[in-house]
């Protein structure tokens, strides 16, 4: 018994992704829709939630998870780790795909919903949890490939004219953006002779200065780009997002691009050597480029969605331009920037469904009379609205805080003046969709009766909204979870050693395997083995704590000190 | 080897991209199965030079054999690529269907006057 | 006593809400529950006083909680003078308000539960701005004022004159409120810490310049602009002037509080907090009297060429905010009696705010040229609006008097101070001022009261008596502190001591015939005649030209964002998705090159030498293979019609896998072969579908755009090459090939390394490979599906 849950819980990595997966399969064979298949959908909906859960709080307790698929050891097989900063981001994913299918159920017609879209959603759901959880190259592309594929499908699922045409973009720009992946993977595979994040991160840890390495890493960094949607590489988002339903264009919204951000993330800090100067300035010019021009575009859409879309581009820039500071702090920010905005914009699509909902519009100035009917709805918008613009005490406030603070500490004018630009150009930017569809009398718009389901898809919203309010207000165990996923990103040390040495632990449990009566004696061992983990996975949240309150008192000490300092410690 | 076939293989590219930014759907298509096929080959090259070595299959006495991770590596991104490549085909048909036209700027041209 | 301080502070922002619960039950009555909060903050914060009152001063505490240790922000309070005084300002004025709102709200407002919601939300934000101590929570606090502030404003939102004066209101001092986030931010990175009361004590009776090296300087002027920013904006201070006057677009009851007690007075209140930081800084001081002075000068003169009600009582308002920052720039000259201006300002205000409201509320106009005889109808309020305007003249007898005396004598020290010269100006600026606000005051008393009405054709609705209170109660504040000034002055100076450390002079009606007396008569005198002049032309000039309305401005850079934002839209191509792929390759390939020429190339380039390729043999059927490839890929191009152009994709296809071979992979010749069979079933269906004529298709060369192509297609190609040939570099690193080979066999059970890897070793990626598949299929089959579905639907 004990070894089965002791392997339950060494299996435990890839489970979130086994289950959406198996959801997935499930649905297909379960061809129609109807109250038992929305059960199940959200049951595993639910279950994935409460699997992340507990791997957010096992990260914390033992900072690194990992496991060898198939027992093969580290560089060689499969390798899937999670830290704190994978986890997090596969909290965040379930959560918003467990309200966005309860938000589907609740607007969708069962005799109207399609017997792909369910499967079809939680098989890119499974491909983004293996993208945040995979510590593998190849596997990384495999599940990217596994997303988008079936981010295609969901974007043609409509299958009328408009939403065929605007796949195509979208489907040649990926297409593109997946071979240049995986002639990445393959490049890095040809220079470094490994494919495993540690083992690059082992190999390469000398090589800050190498400008091989300075050029792969940026054609990578180029490269997952295109998914994140840096400033020229954006194209292919506003007009695909915005022909999509509102729960899976939040859905695509909240996470696609979050993931672009996520794997560049990784390439700089756990793949490869620390310090790569010229990367993170040109990041920085673009995170420039990308948060103004962006929001400018914004405040000329003429309808909800794409103003949504463009904001949704130009914050971007705020995550870049925390990766360019790169300072430890800048990427506390960063870290929890993205939590929130992956929450903020999900729910601002939502909402903006709920008022296409009401309005049976998405235009602009078609648009009008929602605060004098749905006033909570307006309420809803106006949270996330003004969390989005990074106004305080909503959670936008405290990444935006942190990101510009590193900015101006290390002198970095024109990224702060980008940023305070960028935030008050997105508070118009919403304005203008308050003004216009919330304030604005509109004697021309009939208010239909308010449609079924309404209400729960609203009850639905304002759970997201809450979630993020409390995001905002109490933001300690956020900021202090961002603060832990930062300095292990940063420890790169940790991260190799719990992947390469592992070969000694997976001795042992063949062993167990092999033999009954050693069983008790091994799990035993385990055990204390795991206390001692306990033990001293807790001295080191003392230390990190500390460590991150000296940060924080530290003067102006030159950029290169801080990101070389935080490698050491 | 090497050299040659990585110019080859930046032929085959440029000719992809050519295609793949023409102004008519079948080309562009054709462009994206030329991309993956040079993709692929030039994964093969990180298995660096094939000239002297045997296929990663073991026999008794021979121990030159060339890198059979790029191989396995192409294997799978094969077959995701032909995965690709059938929505493609089946999305330039609706397109085409639903448009009349497989001309892109004419498609996209109509749907902004609209 | 934290919990005391937090009742207060908090009580309206959780209350607030409930108000809108309870509001349908209670209807009209909900005024007289929403006054209970007010009352709660003003009884918690009287006991924090009280408790921190001490030997006839008060002693500075600050109180706290954890809020977010890992920031080093704490949710930390600073009780001392400063606070408690502007604290019971807002509660108090808070009290009066809601006690007004209920009777203007009344008849005129329909949900009066939103409307007291967001009374409370600001008051609470306003409690909490100056209550604060850690300078993060200020700003938390500081921002959500703006918030508040907008609901406020854009109450009545289906107006657009009311959304447009949100709009300025929440956009100029939300920008200005990420400046002020900078130079806070600033600020806490040259202390080391965001808690104010640290900083001071760590200041102490240092200048700032012996505690900062000189470098370190030019940071802390950025600090105090952008700080000295954000308190402008929020006090509307030119250049920011714009938005108060707009803003007048709220219910008056709102007007009353937000402009005269409660937000445009956080400016003011920052620049009283920041003083004891800032004060040894050079440049403080002269900003402070240059902004303030020319303010209180617009302000002046264009309340005197207002004729809308409520904008003139706006422009008297940007010109008093004038006059209390101008009067912090005259240094330690302004801090004595710094409070009495600024109660002086409060009580007038508010009440000729009401006054106002009061009046628009019973004739329903707001233009002042077609009001007047109204004392026979209020005459409780006419003589509320006669003691409040001659208070906002300065007649003698009035707060505003003593204020302005003390204001001239201290300009007039200043001057002697620094020997006159450009100094001049500042008592100018306040002669023009003063003498445009006393002629305004008497308009507005006069017109609105006592004059008699042009037509008769006002309809008057008499207001009740309770309604006209709260405005009576300010104006008797402002007289009885103009009578005996000493009586609050003293307690005034006590809050104030606590952090001003000066000693302030005695306040009294008559100082005896001095300098300041003869030139604060000579304004009066000046004022009545200008008065008397305007009366005489009737008012005809009155009207202000457009290109000195700052709003014109505003509105049109707003629209101008909005054009640059089409503007760059279409240069961007965002519209035109046929060319989203060449954008995007282009970019690309050019910053790949970028990259590669700018970093890398001078230090790549040598590696490339000539006996590492020497080494690299070729084969005569390497050759054959190869130039096959090369030359049917170009073929691809160079074919005119369609179905040539597939033909020669397929030789390809095939070609790729004989090179395969090559490379000594027969599991992916054989893979390719299969793969490539397929796709060729593929097309032919889709050639199928298609009418014969496109297959024969040929295309028109555009040679304009095909050089752009081939540069590009071209700079991709050569990206491609010379990465392959930098990972192929030889190095040092063990590829780990090698341990599949060495163990394909022991581990796995199987001779071929490729098949082992592929469902053993990284048995995970297939299984990815499949799910791929599968995806693709399901995706495909949607399309048809749907495709059919909606044929069979129009066919209906």
């Amino acid at each position: 018994m004990i070894h089965i849950l002791q392997s339950l819980i060494n299996n435990i990595v890839v489970l979130p992704f086994f289950v959406a997966l198996v959801t997935a399969l499930v649905g297909i064979m379960w061809r129609l829709p109807g109250s038992g298949r929305r059960l199940f959908f959200s049951v595993s909906a639910s279950i994935q939630v409460i699997l992340a859960c507990f791997i957010i709080f096992l990260t914390h307790k033992v900072k690194i998870l990992f496991l060898p698929v198939g027992a093969w050891k580290a560089p060689f097989g499969i390798s899937i780790t999670i830290d704190i900063f994978g986890s997090l981001l596969i909290g965040i994913t379930t959560l918003l795909s467990l309200f966005a299918i309860l938000y589907l159920f609740a607007t969708l017609k069962k005799s109207k919903e399609n017997p792909l879209l369910l499967p079809l959603i939680q098989f890119m759901i499974a491909g983004i949890i293996l993208s945040f959880s995979t510590g593998d190259f190849f596997n990384l592309f495999v599940s990217f490939e596994i997303f988008l594929i079936a981010s295609y499908g969901l974007l043609t699922l409509k299958s009328d004219e408009s939403s065929i045409k605007n796949a195509f973009p979208y489907l040649g720009i990926n297409v593109i953006g997946g071979t240049l992946f995986v002639l990445g993977a393959s490049f890095v595979y040809g220079m470094y002779g490994t494919l495993n994040f540690a083992d690059i991160s082992a190999q390469t840890s000398h090589l800050a200065q190498d400008p091989k390495l300075i050029l792969i890493a940026s054609y990578l960094v180029l490269v997952f780009g295109i998914k994140a949607g840096f400033f020229p590489l954006f194209y292919w988002l506003p007009r695909s997002y915005s022909c999509l339903p509102a729960p899976v264009a939040a859905l695509f919204a909240g996470l696609l691009t979050k993931v672009g951000i996520y794997a560049i993330i990784r390439t700089l800090t756990t793949i490869f050597p620390l310090g790569l100067v010229s990367i993170y300035s040109a990041i920085g010019y673009l995170s420039i480029f990308t948060m103004v021009v962006a929001i400018i575009i914004s405040l000329s859409r003429s309808n909800i969605r794409e103003i949504l879309c463009y904001n949704l581009i130009s914050h971007i820039g705020f995550l870049m331009a925390a990766i360019a500071i790169f300072s430890p702090i800048s990427l506390t920010g960063g870290i929890f920037y993205m939590m929130h905005h992956m929450v903020v914009i999900a729910s601002l699509f939502l909402i903006s469904g709920l008022v296409i909902q009401i309005t049976k519009t998405d235009v602009l100035k078609d648009s009008g009379n929602v605060w004098k009917h749905h006033g909570f709805v307006g309420v809803l918008f106006l949270v996330q609205a003004l969390s989005l613009a990074g106004l305080p005490p909503f959670s936008g406030f405290w990444g935006k805080f942190l990101i510009l603070r590193e900015a101006i500490r290390f002198d970095q004018v024109s990224v702060a003046a980008a940023i305070i630009l960028a935030s008050i150009l997105t508070l118009l930017s919403m304005i203008r969709i308050w003004f216009h569809v919330f304030l604005k009398k509109n004697d021309g718009l009939k208010m239909g009766s308010v449609p079924k389901g309404f209400k729960r898809s609203t009850t639905v919203v304002s759970i997201l909204v809450l979630f993020s309010l409390i995001m905002g207000i109490f933001s300690n165990p956020f900021i202090s979870a961002s603060n832990k996923a930062m300095s292990l990103l940063l420890n790169k040390s940790r991260y190799e050693n719990k992947v390469l040495s592992y070969e000694q632990t997976l001795k042992m449990e063949t062993d167990s395997h092999s033999s009954h009566s050693e069983n008790d004696a091994h799990s035993k061992d385990v055990t204390k083995k795991d206390t001692n983990h306990h033990m001293e996975s807790n001295h080191d949240t003392h230390k990190e704590v500390k460590h991150s309150s000296k940060h924080f008192k530290l003067e102006s000490i030159s950029k290169k000190e801080v990101s070389n300092g935080s490698s050491v410690h | 080897m090497l050299l040659f076939s990585s110019i080859i293989i930046g032929i085959m590219f440029t000719v992809a991209i050519y295609l793949i930014l023409e102004n008519r759907l079948l080309p562009v298509l054709f462009g994206f199965g030329l991309l993956t096929h040079a993709a692929n080959l030039a994964i093969l090259t990180m298995s660096k030079n094939p000239v002297g070595k045997v296929a990663p299959i073991i026999k008794d006495g021979v121990s030159n054999y060339i890198d059979p991770l790029p191989q396995a590596l192409i294997l799978t991104a094969i077959v995701i690529g032909f995965g690709v490549t059938a929505f493609l085909v089946v999305l330039i048909y609706r397109i085409y269907t639903a448009s009349g036209s497989t001309k892109i700027s004419t498609i996209f041209n109509e749907e902004t006057h609209i | 006593m934290i919990n005391t301080l937090l009742i207060g502070i908090l009580a309206p922002l959780v209350l607030g809400p409930t108000l809108l619960l309870i509001s349908p039950k209670l209807k009209n009555k909900l005024g007289w529950v929403a006054m209970l909060i007010p009352l709660i903050s003003i009884t918690s914060i009287v006991k924090v006083a009280l408790s921190v009152y001490s030997h006839h001063a008060i002693k500075a505490t600050t109180m706290g909680l954890e809020w977010i240790p890992n920031l080093g922000i704490d949710f930390s309070f600073l009780v001392d003078g400063v606070s408690l005084f502007f604290g019971l300002v807002v509660s108090v004025m808070g009290l009066l308000v809601v006690l007004y709102s209920k009777y203007y709200l009344h008849e005129t407002v329909q949900d009066n539960g939103r409307f007291y919601c967001y009374l409370m939300l600001f008051m609470s934000a306003m409690l909490g701005t100056v209550f604060a101590n850690n300078l993060i929570v200020l700003l938390v606090f500081w921002e959500f004022t703006g918030i508040t502030s907008f609901l406020l404003i854009g109450f009545s939102h289906e107006k657009k004159e009311s959304r447009t004066g949100a709009l300025m209101a929440f956009v100029t001092t939300g920008l200005t409120g990420l400046l002020l986030l900078a130079g806070l931010i600033l600020l806490t990175i040259l202390f080391k810490t965001s808690d104010f009361s640290q900083i001071v004590s760590l200041i102490g009776e240092n200048s700032l310049t012996t505690i900062f090296s000189p470098n370190q300087i030019p940071y802390l002027k950025a600090a105090m602009a952008l700080i000295l920013i954000g308190a402008f904006g929020k006090s509307a201070q030119f250049p920011f002037q714009y938005w108060l006057p707009n803003a007048m677009a709220a219910p008056t009851p709102v007007s009353a509080y937000l402009h005269s007690a409660a937000m445009v007075k956080l400016g003011i209140f920052l620049t009283v907090r920041m003083y004891p930081i800032f004060k040894t800084l050079s440049g403080w001081n002269e900003t402070l009297l240059w902004v303030g002075f020319i303010t209180m000068a617009i302000g002046g003169v264009f309340s005197f060429l207002s004729n809308d009600l409520k904008g003139i009582l706006a422009y008297t308002t940007v010109s008093q905010l004038g006059f209390l920052i101008g009067f912090y720039g005259l240094g330690t000259l302004g801090l004595e009696h710094d409070f009495f201006q600024i109660l002086n300002h409060v009580f007038y205000k508010g009440s000729l705010f009401m006054v106002a409201g009061i009046i628009i509320h019973s004739i329903g106009t707001k233009d002042i040229r077609k009001i007047g005889g109204l004392a026979s109808v209020m005459p409780l309020t006419a003589l509320t609006a006669t003691i409040a305007g001659l208070s906002m003249a300065g007649i003698p007898g009035t707060m505003g008097f003593i204020s302005k005396e003390i204001m001239v004598s201290k300009v007039l020290e200043l001057v002697n101070v620094n020997g006159g010269g450009v100094y001049w100006i500042f008592p100018a600026l306040l002669f023009i001022s003063a003498m445009c606000l006393i002629a305004t005051s008497l308009r507005f008393i006069y017109h609105c009261f006592y004059r008699k009405t042009q037509d008769g054709s006002l309809s008057v609705h008499k207001p009740k008596l309770v309604f006209q209170l709260p405005p009576f109660i300010l104006s008797l504040g402002a007289l009885f502190l103009g009578l005996f000034p000493e009586s609050g002055g003293h307690i005034l100076n006590q809050l104030n001591s606590g952090i001003h450390h000066v000693s302030p002079s005695h306040l009294a009606i008559f100082h005896g015939f001095n300098e300041p007396l003869l030139f604060g008569m000579s304004i009066i005198a000046t004022g009545f005649i200008l008065f008397a002049v305007a009366q005489s032309v009737n008012w005809r000039f009155t009207g202000i030209h457009k290109v000195l309305l700052f709003e014109t401005h505003f509105l049109s850079m707003l629209n101008g964002i909005k054009l640059l934002g089409k503007q760059i839209g279409s240069k961007l191509n965002v519209d035109k998705q046929q060319n989203y792929l060449a954008i995007i390759i282009s970019f690309f390939v050019i910053s790949f090159w970028y990259i590669g020429f700018s970093t890398v190339t001078s230090n790549i380039l040598p590696i490339f030498s000539l006996e590492y390729l020497e080494t690299d043999t070729l084969h005569f059927v390497h050759l054959v293979a190869g130039s096959l490839l090369a030359i049917s890929s170009i073929c691809i191009i160079a074919a005119r019609k369609t179905i040539s152009k597939f033909i020669a994709l397929s030789v390809t296809g095939f070609t790729v896998g004989f090179y395969f071979m090559l490379y000594k992979a027969p599991d992916l010749a054989l893979t390719q072969m299969l793969i490539e069979a397929a796709a060729l079933v593929l097309v032919l269906i889709l050639f199928s579908k298609m009418p014969k004529t496109l297959k024969n298709q040929t295309d028109p060369i555009d040679y304009t755009s095909s050089g752009f192509k081939l540069i590009i297609s071209i700079g991709f190609g050569a990206m491609m090459t010379s990465l392959i040939l930098i990972a192929t570099l030889p190095s040092s690193f063990k590829h780990m090939g090698k341990y599949f080979i060495d163990n394909t066999l022991s581990l796995a059970k199987g001779s071929n390394a490729v098949n082992t890897i592929l469902v053993d070793f990284r048995g995970f990626d297939t299984m990815g490979e499949i799910t791929v598949l599968v995806v693709a299929t399901l995706g495909i089959l949607g399309m048809l599906m749907n495709k059919k579905k909606s044929t069979g639907a129009s066919d209906d």
